[in-house]
């Protein structure tokens, strides 16, 4: 599972992922994408070729391996995590406004679950679970007023993204003309 | 006996006052059958965590005397009286896994998202 993410710190977003996933970033959008669906696929599949479809590449990996659950208890358990305020960091974040937590984002776990002090937690297969209903409203709207071409921030067609397509050099049919305004139609765009 | 746990922020002035969050952490007693569980009146909830601001990464001090009980509970079980049978059982508790958003994933699981 890759999540759509409004705002993710490090770009290695999932923990069932870990690090088997090549976050990148959008230059005009700013926003970390993820483009590593394709290695999930069969090795011969034929999704795996076409690089104009995609993002102007060869899929040729293999698929992510399962992150087993005493992976995670090896990647955490020398972890030393005092809790509370971090004074000498506080004090650094006012001075420097906006560019607090830099310290913290350095690193991929930021703590031992409590939960592994639990003795039957480790064989536990799934340990946390995403509450779909509450994430999908989110979700939902985002598709359907990208699908109607709303007006809204909430459409994810905007000149941004196909400035970005234009960046990455694929589907040339959908980039905006020299002074940026004029976007070609998307195909499944509804409009009203 | 098999326990979800469910926790998620709130704000309880919504747009009033942004100098309040609030955290209910709220077991499921998943033994139950599907269409009792998932109701408010078969909800426990364990603990309310106060603040000006999210736990974050600190929920785990706040999770720790549940996680004491949690132990005691499944280590040794707790005396429960079966009334079908007329009878005294122990009864262990497990935690079977966790429900939150994806900023509740980041505080509870530890892995930075």
């Amino acid at each position: 599972m890759e999540p759509y993410l409004d705002g993710t710190h490090s770009g290695l977003a999932c923990l069932r992922c870990n690090f088997y996933t090549t976050p990148k970033k959008l230059i005009k959008g700013g926003k970390f994408f993820f483009m590593s669906h394709r290695h999930w696929l069969d090795g011969r599949h034929r999704f795996r070729l076409p690089r104009m479809r995609f993002d102007g590449t060869i899929e040729n990996r293999n698929p992510p391996l399962a992150i087993s659950r005493y992976d995670v208890l090896q990647q955490v358990q020398n972890l030393n995590v005092e809790f509370g305020k971090e004074p000498l960091l506080e004090e650094w974040a006012k001075r420097q406004r906006g560019v607090n937590h830099v310290k913290l984002d350095t690193q991929q776990w930021r703590k031992k679950s409590i939960f592994f002090e639990l003795p039957y937690w480790v064989d536990n297969l799934l340990h946390h679970n995403l509450d779909v209903m509450h994430i999908e409203k989110n979700l939902c709207d985002n598709v359907v007023s990208t699908l109607l071409n709303d007006s809204s921030n909430k459409c994810k067609d905007n000149l941004k993204a196909r400035k970005d397509l234009q960046l990455w050099g694929i589907r040339p049919y959908l980039w905006p003309d020299d002074n940026g305004r004029y976007l070609p139609a998307i195909y499944y765009n509804m409009w009203i | 006996m098999r326990l979800g746990l469910a926790t998620d922020g709130f704000n309880p002035h919504g747009n009033l006052s942004t100098s309040h969050s609030i955290w209910p952490v709220v077991l499921i007693p998943y033994n139950l059958p599907p269409w009792m569980y998932m109701e408010q009146s078969s909800f426990i909830l364990s603990m309310i965590i106060p603040g000006k601001r999210a736990p974050g990464n600190d929920i785990d001090v706040y999770l720790l005397p549940l996680i004491e009980e949690l132990k005691e509970l499944w280590n040794m079980g707790i005396k429960t009286f079966y009334s079908y049978g007329s009878e005294v059982f122990d009864m262990h508790v497990a935690i079977l896994w966790t429900i939150t958003d994806f900023p509740g994933l980041g505080t509870l699981s530890g892995w930075n998202t």
